[in-house]
Protein backbone atom coordinates (compact mmCIF):
# COMPACT_ATOMS: atom_id res chain seq x y z
CA UNK A 1 0.00 0.00 0.00
CA UNK A 2 0.66 3.85 -1.09
CA UNK A 3 -0.22 6.65 1.45
CA UNK A 4 -0.86 9.61 -1.01
CA UNK A 5 0.17 13.09 0.73
CA UNK A 6 -1.26 15.89 -1.17
CA UNK A 7 -0.26 19.61 -1.54
CA UNK A 8 -2.97 21.37 -3.84
CA UNK A 9 -4.39 25.00 -4.09
CA UNK A 10 -2.63 26.29 -1.44
CA UNK A 11 -3.71 23.53 0.94
CA UNK A 12 -1.68 21.99 3.78
CA UNK A 13 -1.18 17.93 2.94
CA UNK A 14 -0.82 15.71 5.71
CA UNK A 15 -1.32 11.85 6.41
CA UNK A 16 -1.42 9.95 9.48
CA UNK A 17 0.57 6.18 9.45
CA UNK A 18 -0.48 3.44 11.98
CA UNK A 19 1.64 1.05 12.43
CA UNK A 20 -1.04 -1.72 13.58
CA UNK A 21 -3.64 -3.49 11.72
CA UNK A 22 -7.48 -2.61 11.42
CA UNK A 23 -8.46 -5.92 13.00
CA UNK A 24 -7.36 -8.45 15.40
CA UNK A 25 -6.99 -11.71 13.21
CA UNK A 26 -5.18 -10.06 10.08
CA UNK A 27 -1.74 -8.31 9.78
CA UNK A 28 0.81 -10.93 10.63
CA UNK A 29 4.67 -9.72 11.17
CA UNK A 30 4.16 -6.56 13.48
CA UNK A 31 7.67 -5.31 13.02
CA UNK A 32 9.31 -1.71 13.01
CA UNK A 33 8.74 -0.40 9.50
CA UNK A 34 10.49 2.02 7.66
CA UNK A 35 8.63 5.50 6.19
CA UNK A 36 9.81 6.72 2.78
CA UNK A 37 8.22 8.73 0.39
CA UNK A 38 8.31 8.29 -3.41
CA UNK A 39 8.50 10.62 -5.86
CA UNK A 40 9.87 10.21 -9.99
CA UNK A 41 12.86 12.30 -10.38
CA UNK A 42 12.95 15.26 -12.84
CA UNK A 43 13.78 13.25 -15.77
CA UNK A 44 11.09 10.57 -14.96
CA UNK A 45 13.60 7.83 -15.14
CA UNK A 46 13.53 7.08 -11.05
CA UNK A 47 12.02 6.58 -8.33
CA UNK A 48 13.21 9.08 -5.72
CA UNK A 49 13.11 7.00 -2.30
CA UNK A 50 13.75 9.66 0.86
CA UNK A 51 13.40 7.45 4.31
CA UNK A 52 11.89 9.53 6.77
CA UNK A 53 11.25 7.82 10.20
CA UNK A 54 11.23 4.58 11.74
CA UNK A 55 7.64 3.30 13.17
CA UNK A 56 7.73 0.89 15.82
CA UNK A 57 5.02 -1.70 16.34
CA UNK A 58 2.05 0.27 17.42
CA UNK A 59 3.07 3.77 16.98
CA UNK A 60 1.40 6.34 14.87
CA UNK A 61 2.76 9.14 12.74
CA UNK A 62 1.75 12.12 10.98
CA UNK A 63 3.60 13.48 8.07
CA UNK A 64 3.02 17.03 6.69
CA UNK A 65 3.44 18.02 3.38
CA UNK A 66 5.64 20.53 5.24
CA UNK A 67 8.02 17.84 5.99
CA UNK A 68 8.92 17.33 2.43
CA UNK A 69 11.51 18.78 0.07
CA UNK A 70 9.60 21.37 -2.75
CA UNK A 71 10.86 18.69 -5.46
CA UNK A 72 9.04 15.68 -3.77
CA UNK A 73 5.77 18.02 -4.46
CA UNK A 74 6.14 19.03 -7.94
CA UNK A 75 3.45 17.00 -9.07
CA UNK A 76 0.93 17.79 -6.56
CA UNK A 77 1.30 14.53 -4.64
CA UNK A 78 4.46 12.27 -3.46
CA UNK A 79 3.67 8.98 -2.07
CA UNK A 80 4.43 7.20 1.43
CA UNK A 81 5.26 3.94 1.80
CA UNK A 82 6.14 1.65 4.73
CA UNK A 83 8.74 -1.19 4.37
CA UNK A 84 11.06 -3.74 6.47
CA UNK A 85 14.12 -2.55 5.01
CA UNK A 86 15.40 1.25 3.77
CA UNK A 87 14.90 1.15 0.42
CA UNK A 88 17.31 2.03 -1.95
CA UNK A 89 17.49 5.79 -2.49
CA UNK A 90 16.57 5.17 -6.36
CA UNK A 91 14.35 2.64 -8.19
CA UNK A 92 13.08 1.94 -11.49
CA UNK A 93 10.11 0.48 -10.36
CA UNK A 94 7.96 0.90 -6.94
CA UNK A 95 8.83 -1.77 -4.32
CA UNK A 96 6.62 -4.81 -4.26
CA UNK A 97 6.79 -5.80 -0.70
CA UNK A 98 3.86 -5.24 1.15
CA UNK A 99 5.05 -4.91 5.28
CA UNK A 100 1.02 -3.97 5.92
CA UNK A 101 -1.10 -6.20 4.84
CA UNK A 102 -5.03 -6.57 5.25
CA UNK A 103 -8.21 -6.66 3.39
CA UNK A 104 -10.66 -6.02 5.61
CA UNK A 105 -10.29 -3.81 5.24
CA UNK A 106 -7.65 -2.73 3.50
CA UNK A 107 -4.45 -0.98 5.82
CA UNK A 108 -5.87 1.99 5.54
CA UNK A 109 -4.16 5.95 6.30
CA UNK A 110 -6.00 8.96 7.34
CA UNK A 111 -5.13 11.00 4.32
CA UNK A 112 -6.03 14.87 4.89
CA UNK A 113 -5.80 18.53 3.82
CA UNK A 114 -6.15 21.53 5.54
CA UNK A 115 -6.77 25.39 5.24
CA UNK A 116 -6.51 28.07 7.58
CA UNK A 117 -10.07 27.41 9.37
CA UNK A 118 -10.98 23.87 8.20
CA UNK A 119 -9.86 20.39 7.41
CA UNK A 120 -10.73 17.45 5.93
CA UNK A 121 -9.79 13.67 5.77
CA UNK A 122 -10.36 10.56 4.50
CA UNK A 123 -9.49 6.64 5.42
CA UNK A 124 -7.24 5.61 2.24
CA UNK A 125 -4.42 4.13 -0.08
CA UNK A 126 -3.54 3.42 -2.90
CA UNK A 127 -2.28 0.57 -4.99
CA UNK A 128 -0.34 1.40 -8.53
CA UNK A 129 -2.53 1.09 -11.21
CA UNK A 130 -1.45 -0.67 -14.72
CA UNK A 131 -0.07 1.55 -17.08
CA UNK A 132 -2.63 1.61 -19.60
CA UNK A 133 -6.18 2.03 -17.71
CA UNK A 134 -8.81 3.91 -18.16
CA UNK A 135 -11.38 5.81 -16.07
CA UNK A 136 -15.76 6.64 -16.24
CA UNK A 137 -16.62 8.92 -13.39
CA UNK A 138 -20.11 10.21 -12.35
CA UNK A 139 -19.55 13.16 -9.99
CA UNK A 140 -22.96 14.13 -7.87
CA UNK A 141 -20.34 16.17 -5.58
CA UNK A 142 -21.28 20.03 -6.94
CA UNK A 143 -22.27 22.40 -4.01
CA UNK A 144 -23.89 25.78 -5.36
CA UNK A 145 -23.77 27.40 -2.03
CA UNK A 146 -20.73 29.21 -1.22
CA UNK A 147 -18.35 26.26 -2.26
CA UNK A 148 -15.62 26.62 -4.88
CA UNK A 149 -15.94 22.84 -6.77
CA UNK A 150 -13.09 20.75 -8.35
CA UNK A 151 -12.15 17.37 -9.54
CA UNK A 152 -9.23 16.07 -8.31
CA UNK A 153 -7.18 13.28 -9.44
CA UNK A 154 -4.61 11.14 -8.42
CA UNK A 155 -3.01 8.71 -10.18
CA UNK A 156 0.11 6.27 -8.92
CA UNK A 157 1.92 3.77 -11.95
CA UNK A 158 4.56 1.17 -10.97
CA UNK A 159 6.85 3.15 -13.25
CA UNK A 160 8.38 7.02 -12.72
CA UNK A 161 6.70 8.07 -15.51
CA UNK A 162 6.16 11.96 -15.88
CA UNK A 163 3.19 12.95 -18.79
CA UNK A 164 0.14 13.71 -18.62
CA UNK A 165 -3.38 11.91 -19.71
CA UNK A 166 -6.45 13.87 -21.09
CA UNK A 167 -9.80 13.89 -18.86
CA UNK A 168 -12.98 14.51 -21.15
CA UNK A 169 -15.35 16.34 -19.34
CA UNK A 170 -18.85 15.44 -20.29
CA UNK A 171 -22.87 16.09 -18.80
CA UNK A 172 -24.27 12.89 -18.63
CA UNK A 173 -27.78 14.52 -20.05
CA UNK A 174 -26.63 15.29 -22.97
CA UNK A 175 -23.52 13.85 -23.66
CA UNK A 176 -21.87 17.05 -25.12
CA UNK A 177 -18.08 16.84 -24.58
CA UNK A 178 -17.51 20.22 -22.50
CA UNK A 179 -13.85 20.08 -22.14
CA UNK A 180 -10.83 18.21 -22.46
CA UNK A 181 -8.15 19.13 -19.71
CA UNK A 182 -4.50 17.03 -18.25
CA UNK A 183 -4.10 14.95 -15.69
CA UNK A 184 -0.76 14.03 -14.14
CA UNK A 185 0.61 10.56 -13.86
CA UNK A 186 2.13 10.06 -11.18
CA UNK A 187 0.77 12.66 -9.01
CA UNK A 188 -2.18 14.89 -8.26
CA UNK A 189 -4.07 17.19 -10.74
CA UNK A 190 -6.69 19.53 -10.27
CA UNK A 191 -9.59 20.69 -12.44
CA UNK A 192 -11.92 23.68 -11.66
CA UNK A 193 -15.59 22.77 -12.56
CA UNK A 194 -17.12 26.22 -11.29
CA UNK A 195 -16.71 27.40 -15.02
CA UNK A 196 -18.82 24.50 -17.25
CA UNK A 197 -22.30 26.34 -16.38
CA UNK A 198 -23.20 23.22 -14.61
CA UNK A 199 -26.53 22.95 -12.57
CA UNK A 200 -27.81 21.45 -9.53
CA UNK A 201 -29.79 18.67 -11.98
CA UNK A 202 -26.48 17.83 -14.09
CA UNK A 203 -24.55 14.83 -13.81
CA UNK A 204 -20.99 15.85 -14.89
CA UNK A 205 -19.11 12.80 -16.15
CA UNK A 206 -14.76 12.06 -16.35
CA UNK A 207 -14.10 9.94 -18.90
CA UNK A 208 -10.25 9.27 -19.26
CA UNK A 209 -9.03 6.55 -21.80
CA UNK A 210 -5.59 6.12 -21.32
CA UNK A 211 -5.00 5.80 -17.53
CA UNK A 212 -7.29 4.86 -14.13
CA UNK A 213 -7.11 7.55 -11.60
CA UNK A 214 -9.04 8.14 -8.08
CA UNK A 215 -11.50 11.32 -8.56
CA UNK A 216 -12.23 12.98 -5.93
CA UNK A 217 -14.76 15.51 -5.14
CA UNK A 218 -12.78 18.57 -3.94
CA UNK A 219 -15.28 21.43 -1.82
CA UNK A 220 -13.91 24.58 -0.61
CA UNK A 221 -16.61 26.27 1.47
CA UNK A 222 -15.92 30.21 0.86
CA UNK A 223 -16.29 30.82 4.60
CA UNK A 224 -13.92 28.31 5.73
CA UNK A 225 -16.72 25.81 7.38
CA UNK A 226 -15.99 23.13 5.43
CA UNK A 227 -13.89 21.39 3.09
CA UNK A 228 -15.31 18.42 1.42
CA UNK A 229 -13.37 15.96 -0.19
CA UNK A 230 -14.59 12.43 -1.58
CA UNK A 231 -14.27 10.03 -4.00
CA UNK A 232 -16.29 8.54 -6.62
CA UNK A 233 -17.02 5.01 -6.76
CA UNK A 234 -16.24 2.79 -10.27
CA UNK A 235 -19.20 1.17 -11.51
CA UNK A 236 -18.59 -2.19 -10.66
CA UNK A 237 -19.83 -0.54 -6.85
CA UNK A 238 -23.19 -0.80 -8.71
CA UNK A 239 -22.76 -4.38 -8.63
CA UNK A 240 -22.79 -6.94 -5.43
CA UNK A 241 -21.94 -10.58 -5.59
CA UNK A 242 -21.51 -12.53 -9.18
CA UNK A 243 -19.52 -10.58 -12.30
CA UNK A 244 -19.52 -7.54 -10.79
CA UNK A 245 -15.74 -6.60 -12.03
CA UNK A 246 -17.38 -8.35 -15.53
CA UNK A 247 -19.89 -5.67 -15.39
CA UNK A 248 -17.57 -2.46 -14.92
CA UNK A 249 -16.00 -3.77 -18.01
CA UNK A 250 -19.33 -3.78 -20.26
CA UNK A 251 -20.71 -0.26 -18.55
CA UNK A 252 -17.62 1.57 -19.52
CA UNK A 253 -17.53 0.05 -22.70
CA UNK A 254 -21.12 1.27 -23.53
CA UNK A 255 -20.28 4.63 -22.42
CA UNK A 256 -16.85 4.97 -24.04
CA UNK A 257 -18.79 4.12 -27.34
CA UNK A 258 -21.76 6.33 -26.60
CA UNK A 259 -19.66 9.07 -26.06
CA UNK A 260 -17.16 8.64 -29.23
CA UNK A 261 -13.77 9.43 -29.43
CA UNK A 262 -10.86 7.26 -29.87
CA UNK A 263 -8.05 5.87 -27.53
CA UNK A 264 -5.60 8.45 -25.94
CA UNK A 265 -7.50 11.30 -27.24
CA UNK B 1 7.10 -24.96 3.26
CA UNK B 2 5.89 -26.42 6.33
CA UNK B 3 6.10 -23.16 7.95
CA UNK B 4 4.19 -21.47 5.42
CA UNK B 5 1.43 -23.84 5.26
CA UNK B 6 1.22 -23.84 8.90
CA UNK B 7 0.82 -19.83 8.74
CA UNK B 8 -1.83 -20.17 5.83
CA UNK B 9 -3.78 -22.70 7.49
CA UNK B 10 -4.14 -20.16 10.88
CA UNK B 11 -5.12 -17.49 8.25
CA UNK B 12 -7.75 -19.65 7.08
CA UNK B 13 -9.18 -20.30 10.65
CA UNK B 14 -9.19 -16.83 11.73
CA UNK B 15 -10.93 -15.92 8.39
CA UNK B 16 -13.61 -18.93 9.44
CA UNK B 17 -13.78 -17.53 13.00
CA UNK B 18 -14.27 -14.18 12.16
CA UNK B 19 -16.47 -13.90 9.04
CA UNK B 20 -17.34 -17.68 8.06
CA UNK B 21 -19.87 -15.78 5.55
CA UNK B 22 -18.03 -13.56 3.99
CA UNK B 23 -19.26 -9.99 4.95
CA UNK B 24 -22.58 -10.03 2.70
CA UNK B 25 -24.96 -12.68 2.41
CA UNK B 26 -26.25 -13.72 -0.99
CA UNK B 27 -29.53 -12.65 -1.00
CA UNK B 28 -32.39 -15.27 -1.45
CA UNK B 29 -34.69 -14.10 -4.10
CA UNK B 30 -32.55 -13.74 -7.81
CA UNK B 31 -34.88 -10.34 -8.33
CA UNK B 32 -33.45 -8.49 -5.19
CA UNK B 33 -31.81 -5.42 -5.06
CA UNK B 34 -29.76 -4.51 -2.66
CA UNK B 35 -28.25 -1.26 -0.49
CA UNK B 36 -26.79 0.56 1.87
CA UNK B 37 -28.15 1.50 5.18
CA UNK B 38 -26.83 4.93 5.07
CA UNK B 39 -27.01 7.10 7.91
CA UNK B 40 -29.18 10.48 8.49
CA UNK B 41 -29.37 12.76 11.14
CA UNK B 42 -31.83 15.79 11.19
CA UNK B 43 -31.64 17.67 14.65
CA UNK B 44 -30.70 21.15 15.40
CA UNK B 45 -27.03 20.80 14.48
CA UNK B 46 -27.02 18.27 11.35
CA UNK B 47 -29.16 17.93 7.58
CA UNK B 48 -28.65 14.89 5.47
CA UNK B 49 -28.96 14.88 1.56
CA UNK B 50 -28.82 12.08 -0.65
CA UNK B 51 -27.71 12.61 -4.08
CA UNK B 52 -29.88 9.79 -5.49
CA UNK B 53 -28.84 8.67 -9.08
CA UNK B 54 -30.74 6.33 -11.94
CA UNK B 55 -28.28 3.91 -11.72
CA UNK B 56 -30.21 1.53 -14.17
CA UNK B 57 -29.59 4.22 -16.72
CA UNK B 58 -25.79 4.53 -15.71
CA UNK B 59 -25.30 0.98 -16.39
CA UNK B 60 -27.30 1.00 -19.68
CA UNK B 61 -27.01 4.34 -21.12
CA UNK B 62 -28.45 3.11 -25.05
CA UNK B 63 -31.75 3.28 -26.06
CA UNK B 64 -34.74 5.30 -24.52
CA UNK B 65 -35.42 4.56 -20.80
CA UNK B 66 -38.51 3.77 -19.25
CA UNK B 67 -39.77 5.96 -16.51
CA UNK B 68 -38.71 4.37 -13.13
CA UNK B 69 -38.85 4.65 -9.72
CA UNK B 70 -37.04 4.40 -6.46
CA UNK B 71 -37.89 2.63 -2.92
CA UNK B 72 -36.44 4.98 0.05
CA UNK B 73 -37.04 3.37 3.09
CA UNK B 74 -36.50 5.03 6.25
CA UNK B 75 -35.74 3.86 9.66
CA UNK B 76 -35.91 4.39 13.06
CA UNK B 77 -32.79 4.14 15.33
CA UNK B 78 -34.12 0.63 16.22
CA UNK B 79 -34.28 -0.31 13.47
CA UNK B 80 -38.48 0.25 12.45
CA UNK B 81 -39.85 1.46 9.20
CA UNK B 82 -41.21 5.01 9.58
CA UNK B 83 -40.99 5.83 6.00
CA UNK B 84 -41.72 4.61 2.56
CA UNK B 85 -41.84 5.93 -0.36
CA UNK B 86 -41.95 5.83 -4.22
CA UNK B 87 -39.96 8.74 -5.85
CA UNK B 88 -39.62 9.04 -9.64
CA UNK B 89 -36.09 9.32 -11.34
CA UNK B 90 -34.91 10.98 -14.45
CA UNK B 91 -32.15 9.11 -16.25
CA UNK B 92 -28.86 10.61 -16.68
CA UNK B 93 -29.36 13.69 -13.53
CA UNK B 94 -28.92 14.24 -10.17
CA UNK B 95 -31.37 14.90 -7.58
CA UNK B 96 -30.63 15.52 -4.26
CA UNK B 97 -32.86 14.20 -1.81
CA UNK B 98 -33.59 16.00 1.30
CA UNK B 99 -34.29 12.90 3.98
CA UNK B 100 -36.01 16.29 6.77
CA UNK B 101 -38.55 15.69 3.37
CA UNK B 102 -39.29 12.16 3.98
CA UNK B 103 -38.50 11.55 7.99
CA UNK B 104 -41.48 11.89 10.23
CA UNK B 105 -41.18 14.50 13.07
CA UNK B 106 -41.71 11.62 15.54
CA UNK B 107 -38.92 9.61 14.16
CA UNK B 108 -36.27 11.26 16.50
CA UNK B 109 -32.78 12.41 15.61
CA UNK B 110 -30.88 10.06 13.36
CA UNK B 111 -31.75 6.41 11.78
CA UNK B 112 -31.22 4.98 8.66
CA UNK B 113 -32.71 4.32 4.82
CA UNK B 114 -31.89 2.40 2.13
CA UNK B 115 -32.89 3.15 -1.27
CA UNK B 116 -34.07 0.04 -3.78
CA UNK B 117 -33.86 0.78 -7.62
CA UNK B 118 -37.08 -0.82 -8.91
CA UNK B 119 -37.74 -2.17 -12.69
CA UNK B 120 -34.60 -3.28 -13.58
CA UNK B 121 -35.26 -5.11 -16.95
CA UNK B 122 -34.59 -8.81 -17.60
CA UNK B 123 -31.17 -9.51 -18.81
CA UNK B 124 -29.66 -6.27 -17.89
CA UNK B 125 -27.79 -7.56 -15.01
CA UNK B 126 -26.35 -11.42 -14.84
CA UNK B 127 -27.78 -14.14 -12.83
CA UNK B 128 -26.37 -14.08 -9.42
CA UNK B 129 -25.34 -10.39 -9.60
CA UNK B 130 -27.39 -8.10 -8.08
CA UNK B 131 -28.08 -4.54 -8.34
CA UNK B 132 -26.35 -2.42 -5.23
CA UNK B 133 -26.99 1.29 -4.48
CA UNK B 134 -23.90 2.82 -2.63
CA UNK B 135 -24.03 6.28 -2.97
CA UNK B 136 -23.23 9.58 -1.57
CA UNK B 137 -24.64 11.32 1.49
CA UNK B 138 -24.28 14.77 2.12
CA UNK B 139 -24.33 16.34 5.78
CA UNK B 140 -24.30 19.85 6.70
CA UNK B 141 -24.79 22.04 9.47
CA UNK B 142 -27.71 24.16 7.83
CA UNK B 143 -30.41 23.48 5.50
CA UNK B 144 -28.70 25.02 2.61
CA UNK B 145 -25.32 24.92 3.82
CA UNK B 146 -22.67 23.26 2.31
CA UNK B 147 -21.80 19.47 2.80
CA UNK B 148 -19.60 17.35 3.89
CA UNK B 149 -19.98 14.09 1.32
CA UNK B 150 -19.52 10.07 2.12
CA UNK B 151 -20.13 7.33 -0.01
CA UNK B 152 -21.96 3.82 0.94
CA UNK B 153 -20.00 0.74 1.82
CA UNK B 154 -22.10 -1.01 3.62
CA UNK B 155 -23.97 -3.46 1.28
CA UNK B 156 -26.12 -4.05 3.78
CA UNK B 157 -30.26 -5.12 3.05
CA UNK B 158 -32.01 -6.44 -0.21
CA UNK B 159 -35.54 -5.69 -1.24
CA UNK B 160 -37.21 -8.06 -3.64
CA UNK B 161 -41.32 -8.92 -3.37
CA UNK B 162 -40.84 -11.61 -0.94
CA UNK B 163 -39.78 -7.83 1.39
CA UNK B 164 -36.33 -6.80 2.79
CA UNK B 165 -33.56 -9.11 3.79
CA UNK B 166 -31.09 -7.91 5.80
CA UNK B 167 -27.28 -8.97 4.71
CA UNK B 168 -24.96 -8.37 6.99
CA UNK B 169 -23.19 -11.21 8.58
CA UNK B 170 -21.60 -12.11 12.26
CA UNK B 171 -18.62 -13.93 13.41
CA UNK B 172 -18.38 -16.76 15.19
CA UNK B 173 -15.79 -15.06 17.21
CA UNK B 174 -16.32 -11.08 18.06
CA UNK B 175 -13.87 -9.13 16.10
CA UNK B 176 -11.91 -5.56 17.43
CA UNK B 177 -12.29 -3.05 14.32
CA UNK B 178 -9.59 -1.05 15.00
CA UNK B 179 -9.98 2.58 13.94
CA UNK B 180 -7.34 4.02 11.88
CA UNK B 181 -7.89 7.28 13.15
CA UNK B 182 -6.38 10.32 15.27
CA UNK B 183 -8.82 11.00 18.23
CA UNK B 184 -7.86 14.85 18.76
CA UNK B 185 -8.23 16.66 22.36
CA UNK B 186 -10.72 19.46 21.93
CA UNK B 187 -12.59 17.90 18.94
CA UNK B 188 -16.19 16.07 19.05
CA UNK B 189 -16.12 13.03 17.72
CA UNK B 190 -18.90 11.09 16.84
CA UNK B 191 -18.92 7.24 15.80
CA UNK B 192 -22.13 6.51 13.51
CA UNK B 193 -22.91 2.55 13.79
CA UNK B 194 -25.48 0.33 12.10
CA UNK B 195 -26.17 -3.42 12.47
CA UNK B 196 -27.02 -4.99 9.04
CA UNK B 197 -27.29 -8.53 10.74
CA UNK B 198 -30.08 -10.44 11.47
CA UNK B 199 -29.90 -10.33 15.17
CA UNK B 200 -29.27 -8.00 17.75
CA UNK B 201 -25.62 -7.19 18.41
CA UNK B 202 -23.89 -5.87 20.93
CA UNK B 203 -20.85 -3.40 20.33
CA UNK B 204 -18.09 -2.37 22.85
CA UNK B 205 -16.25 1.17 22.15
CA UNK B 206 -13.04 1.43 23.78
CA UNK B 207 -11.21 4.37 23.80
CA UNK B 208 -7.22 4.17 24.64
CA UNK B 209 -4.37 7.06 25.24
CA UNK B 210 -2.66 8.64 27.73
CA UNK B 211 -5.32 9.91 29.93
CA UNK B 212 -6.23 6.57 30.55
CA UNK B 213 -8.91 3.76 28.95
CA UNK B 214 -12.54 4.03 28.30
CA UNK B 215 -15.32 1.09 27.34
CA UNK B 216 -18.65 1.54 27.12
CA UNK B 217 -21.01 -0.52 25.07
CA UNK B 218 -24.48 -0.55 22.79
CA UNK B 219 -26.89 -2.77 22.46
CA UNK B 220 -28.08 -2.40 18.33
CA UNK B 221 -31.41 -4.46 17.19
CA UNK B 222 -31.20 -5.91 13.58
CA UNK B 223 -31.45 -2.53 11.21
CA UNK B 224 -30.56 -0.48 14.60
CA UNK B 225 -28.58 2.47 14.74
CA UNK B 226 -26.74 4.58 17.33
CA UNK B 227 -24.93 7.63 17.17
CA UNK B 228 -21.67 7.65 20.04
CA UNK B 229 -20.18 10.85 20.75
CA UNK B 230 -16.28 10.36 22.19
CA UNK B 231 -15.72 10.99 25.56
CA UNK B 232 -14.42 14.54 26.23
CA UNK B 233 -12.32 16.60 28.29
CA UNK B 234 -9.19 14.33 27.31
CA UNK B 235 -5.93 16.05 27.05
CA UNK B 236 -4.04 13.63 24.84
CA UNK B 237 -4.43 12.03 21.68
CA UNK B 238 -6.41 8.63 21.59
CA UNK B 239 -7.52 5.36 19.70
CA UNK B 240 -11.15 3.90 19.35
CA UNK B 241 -11.77 0.34 18.53
CA UNK B 242 -15.08 -1.47 18.28
CA UNK B 243 -15.30 -4.90 19.23
CA UNK B 244 -18.46 -6.92 18.05
CA UNK B 245 -19.44 -9.99 15.91
CA UNK B 246 -19.31 -7.95 12.71
CA UNK B 247 -16.87 -9.04 10.76
CA UNK B 248 -16.04 -5.25 10.04
CA UNK B 249 -18.22 -2.64 12.20
CA UNK B 250 -16.73 0.20 10.25
CA UNK B 251 -19.00 2.99 11.55
CA UNK B 252 -19.23 6.75 9.52
CA UNK B 253 -17.29 9.85 11.70
CA UNK B 254 -18.75 13.12 12.52
CA UNK B 255 -16.22 15.40 13.43
CA UNK B 256 -16.87 18.82 14.52
CA UNK B 257 -14.06 21.55 16.01
CA UNK B 258 -15.69 24.98 16.77
CA UNK B 259 -17.34 26.09 13.71
CA UNK B 260 -16.00 23.47 11.21
CA UNK B 261 -16.54 19.78 10.49
CA UNK B 262 -15.73 17.00 8.47
CA UNK B 263 -17.53 13.95 8.05
CA UNK B 264 -16.17 10.38 6.67
CA UNK B 265 -15.71 6.46 6.87
CA UNK B 266 -13.69 5.50 9.96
Amino acid sequence: MFYPLIKVLGLTGWVDLFNFPPNDWQGRGRSTVVISVFYPDANGDDWVSVTLQHLRPGEVTRIKTDDLPDEALSRGAAFLFASRQQPPSAMSELPTERAWNSDTPAWRATVGMQGHSSRVSYQGEIEPFPLNGSLISFHPFLQFVGVDNYLLTVNLQSLPIRSSANIEIYRASTRDLIDVQPVLRNGASIIPLDGYGFTANDLPVFVCREISVIPFGLGLSQNGEVLSLEHTHPPASFFIHGERWKQQSVVKGKWFELLGGGNGR
Amino acid sequence: MVARQALRAIDLGRRLAHAPHGLTRIPNSANSVTSDLFIWRRDSDWETDFELLDILSLIDPKGDPPERRVKLVVFDARGTIVADELIDVVPNVRLSLHLRDYVPASAGDFGTFACFHLGVDPGLIPVGTFLAERGYCGYGRRSEGPRSFVHGNLDAVAWSAQGLELLGTRGLVSSRYQLQLVIEPGALFELAIVNPSRQPIKVEILQNGRDGKESSSIRLAPRGSCIKSLAGGRKFESLVSLKSKLPMARPVVFFTSGSYFDVFHG
